[in-house]
């Protein structure tokens, strides 16, 4: 059986790296030579960035390897919450450890199981354990399998992957005594096997063996082959395969290819980690065009990384980390989720803190909404820009670079959020302290009995989070394009035919916050964002308790009522504190909240947020 | 194009870059013992990802130690071509002052004075430069 010594492993990975080092060094010495003499050993510069690469390679692996025995995830930024076999993860190692004569695309620990047992027949061996057929397979034999030429290549790559893997063993096995692999003890039902999955491995397989192949040969560049992104993606090739088989390629056109080709569509799972490396323009300064990804192939790769969600909190906090990684389609379908997921956890705070009366802010007692309703609601008000079904001013269409900036800003307010929303769900405190101070604010408001202090401080909770968020939305206000369209981190101008103002001048006078339920339908007047505060007797004033109107002197204290310039986050957030405090108990935001499709069915044993509120006292 | 004091400068260069090819994996075999990995596929793929580059490093040390041998023998080609120029030099100097009496005795009718042959000027390697 495979054997390593993890921190020996560890310390020759070192090594290598710094031989790595040296070889790159060395050739830059070789350069100097060949500067001074014109004399170019090109043969021996070839061959030291080979040593380089591939020493680097083997260190990676071998580091990776270190990890698998030390029980480390070994797979990245995946999103393995739920259950023990998301912890399963796709082997990076497995492609640099066969042989050219062997599998090179990578098999994911669900579909080795299933095409070990489906294979089981051949895999049982071991003579003393015959009065157990299909209980258990040794390491020997799947070492044998594993080697065997004459075995079918996803076998081979079954065995050889829980062979190169003693993580996954150390997960499945039932038994600590001895080394068997306890597969049955998955209960995978023999009509599970996934016939689609394997057809999906066997041209993969078959793809990048031709490759590497080509490789071998010095071509390194797949796109000089017959191969496109398109057709690369299509025979299921992941990006990242290519990237760590150190075949060159667009990395950026083979993730869209990937995208719209479908290449995820066969495992929720990979279709998750997938996601998970996709970015997220505020966090690392690149994005996805909207306008080249398809629409219904973006749908489907979020309907397929949440197919298996089931529900609860650790489900729910995936699917919000899955749309946050998302990238945006021409329709908007990711603005329409990120406003779904406003929508889902407005509902469930909402539940929470107010109980019996959720949902009825005209009853006594009743919060008043949290700001999560009206991310809802601001969400869906940047909709229309998106998705390019808006124009300023009536004529004036809405370039597609504004449409893409304001969707990078809808991402990124929604990504911090729900980053801060884990944070908390994980027990720690997040590092921005006005969502921390958010939070606490409403953590006190859902123990508060005394109904005037729990408006109070559900009103102040929304003012942190505005805060938060209009310091993340800043940088997007004073962007070239959107300085036409200005959107206050979604709080949206709406247009004006016949008006002769530029549209900077309309957003700062006549923006609007529109109350719309799922079907887009108005459910009541728009918010004017930028109309001077309403005098606290007034008829239209919403408020359940006067005295709010006090409370946001600070940070919301403004010099103007009415803002001159949008893009001024001191101008513009006073009238931002408006809405907050006069829509705080409006009860078109608790009618639109309720009619956005829940993106989780939460089940009873998960209420470590979302407890119960105490009895009044 | 290189002097001779460079091509002897590129030879130490590529003579020192040879030696620490010869070195660079020196110590690598050892991190792979069975006290490191032992079995399976591992092993194997360490072993041989080493003694390739083993091989690999070995062959850009004999490349650069011919590189360095190259330039040496450039080096000195260029001090010999450095040396008959100088020798041309002085003979041309010789032949012209020659030259001139013969052209002075012709002129005054005086004995005759042979200037000899024109010295020939060494011809320079492509890769030379004084």
């Amino acid at each position: 059986m495979p054997w390593i010594d993890p921190q020996r492993t560890r310390d020759a990975a070192r090594h290598l790296r710094v031989v790595a080092d040296d070889s790159d060094d060395l050739q830059s010495s070789i350069r100097r030579g060949l500067t001074l003499s014109d004399l170019p050993p090109r043969r021996s510069l070839a061959q030291l960035r080979e040593i380089d690469e591939e020493l680097t390679l083997l260190a990676t692996v071998l580091t990776l390897r270190a990890d698998a025995v030390e029980d480390y995830r070994i797979d990245g930024p995946a999103f393995g919450w739920s259950r023990s076999r998301e912890t399963i993860t796709t082997s990076r190692l497995f492609a640099s450890l066969l042989d050219d004569e062997g599998a090179r695309a990578p098999i994911s620990g669900d579909l080795a199981i299933e095409v070990l047992l489906a294979h089981r027949s051949a895999l049982e061996c071991t003579a003393d354990r015959r009065d157990r057929p299909d209980a258990f397979i040794t390491i020997e034999r799947l070492n044998e399998v594993a080697n065997d030429a004459a075995q079918p290549a996803e076998l081979r790559a079954a065995a050889g992957a829980f062979v190169a893997n003693p993580a996954w063993i150390a997960q499945l096995r039932d038994d600590a005594r001895n080394v068997a692999l306890a597969l049955i003890s998955t209960r995978i039902p023999a009509d599970a096997f996934a016939v689609e999955a394997l057809q999906l491995f066997r041209r993969r397989n078959e793809v990048i063996t031709m490759l590497v192949a080509q490789a071998n040969r010095g071509l390194r560049d797949p796109t000089v082959s017959r191969f496109t992104p398109e057709e690369l993606t299509s025979r299921g090739v992941e990006p990242e395969e290519l990237r760590r088989l150190g075949l060159s390629a667009d990395h950026g056109k083979l993730v869209i290819a990937a995208i719209n080709n479908g290449t995820f569509l066969h495992s929720p799972r990979r279709a998750r980690e997938f996601i998970a490396s996709l970015p997220i323009e505020a966090a690392h300064g690149g994005f996805i065009d909207m306008f080249e990804v398809r629409p219904d192939s973006l749908r489907a790769l979020h309907e397929t990384a949440t197919a298996d969600l089931v529900g609860g909190d650790a489900d729910l906090l995936t699917h919000l980390k899955i749309i946050a990684h998302l990238p945006e389609s021409a329709d908007g379908y990711r603005n329409h989720l990120i406003t779904r997921a406003y929508a889902e956890l407005g509902r469930r705070f909402e539940a929470s803190i107010n109980g019996d009366r959720a949902f009825d802010p005209s009853a006594p007692g009743h919060s008043g909404a949290s700001w999560f309703i009206f991310g809802m609601a601001a969400s869906d008000s940047v909709g229309p820009v998106i998705d390019g079904s808006l124009s300023v001013l009536g004529f004036v269409p809405v370039t597609n670079e504004a449409r893409q900036d304001v969707a990078n800003g809808n991402q990124a307010i929604f990504s911090d959020f729900t980053d801060g929303f884990e944070a908390r769900l994980l027990g720690r405190t997040p590092d921005q302290p006005y969502l921390d101070a958010g939070f606490d604010l409403m953590d006190q408001a859902h123990d508060e009995v005394d109904p005037r202090r729990r408006q109070e401080l559900m009103l102040t909770s929304s003012a942190y989070f505005g805060i938060h968020e209009q310091t993340i939305v800043d940088p997007y206000l004073s962007l070239p394009s959107t300085t036409i369209w200005q959107t206050a981190g979604g709080l949206l101008l709406t247009g004006l035919l016949g008006d002769v103002r530029t549209a900077s001048e309309v957003m700062t006078d006549e923006g609007e916050l529109h109350l719309r339920d799922a079907d887009h339908r108005k459910l009541a007047p728009s918010l004017a964002i930028g109309s001077p505060i309403l005098p606290i007797d007034d008829p239209n004033n919403l408020i359940a308790d006067v005295d709010l109107c006090e409370l946001l002197e600070d940070p919301f204290c403004s010099v103007v009522d009415q803002p001159n310039d949008w893009s001024k986050y001191l101008e513009r957030m006073a009238p931002i504190g408006d809405v907050f405090k006069y829509h705080l108990t409006d009860p078109a935001l608790f009618t639109a909240v309720q009619t956005y499709r829940p993106l989780m069915a939460p089940t009873p044993t998960d209420k470590r947020r979302f407890r119960p509120r105490p009895e009044a006292r | 194009m290189p002097t001779s004091f460079e091509f002897e400068q590129a030879a130490a260069s590529f003579d020192a870059a040879a030696d620490r090819a010869e070195r660079l994996l020196e110590h690598t075999r050892r991190h792979f013992g069975p006290d490191t990995m032992r079995d399976g596929k591992l092993p194997l793929l360490a072993d041989v990802t080493v003694d390739t580059a083993v091989l690999a490093a070995a062959s850009v040390a004999d490349e650069l130690r011919g590189q360095a041998d190259t330039c040496r023998i450039r080096a000195e080609a260029c001090r010999t071509y450095s040396r008959q120029l100088a020798t041309y030099g002085a003979e041309m100097d010789r032949w012209q002052r020659n030259q001139h009496r013969a052209d002075e005795s012709a002129a005054g009718g005086q004995g005759l004075v042979v200037a000899g042959p024109r010295p020939r000027r060494p011809s320079r390697p492509s890769f030379v430069e004084i």
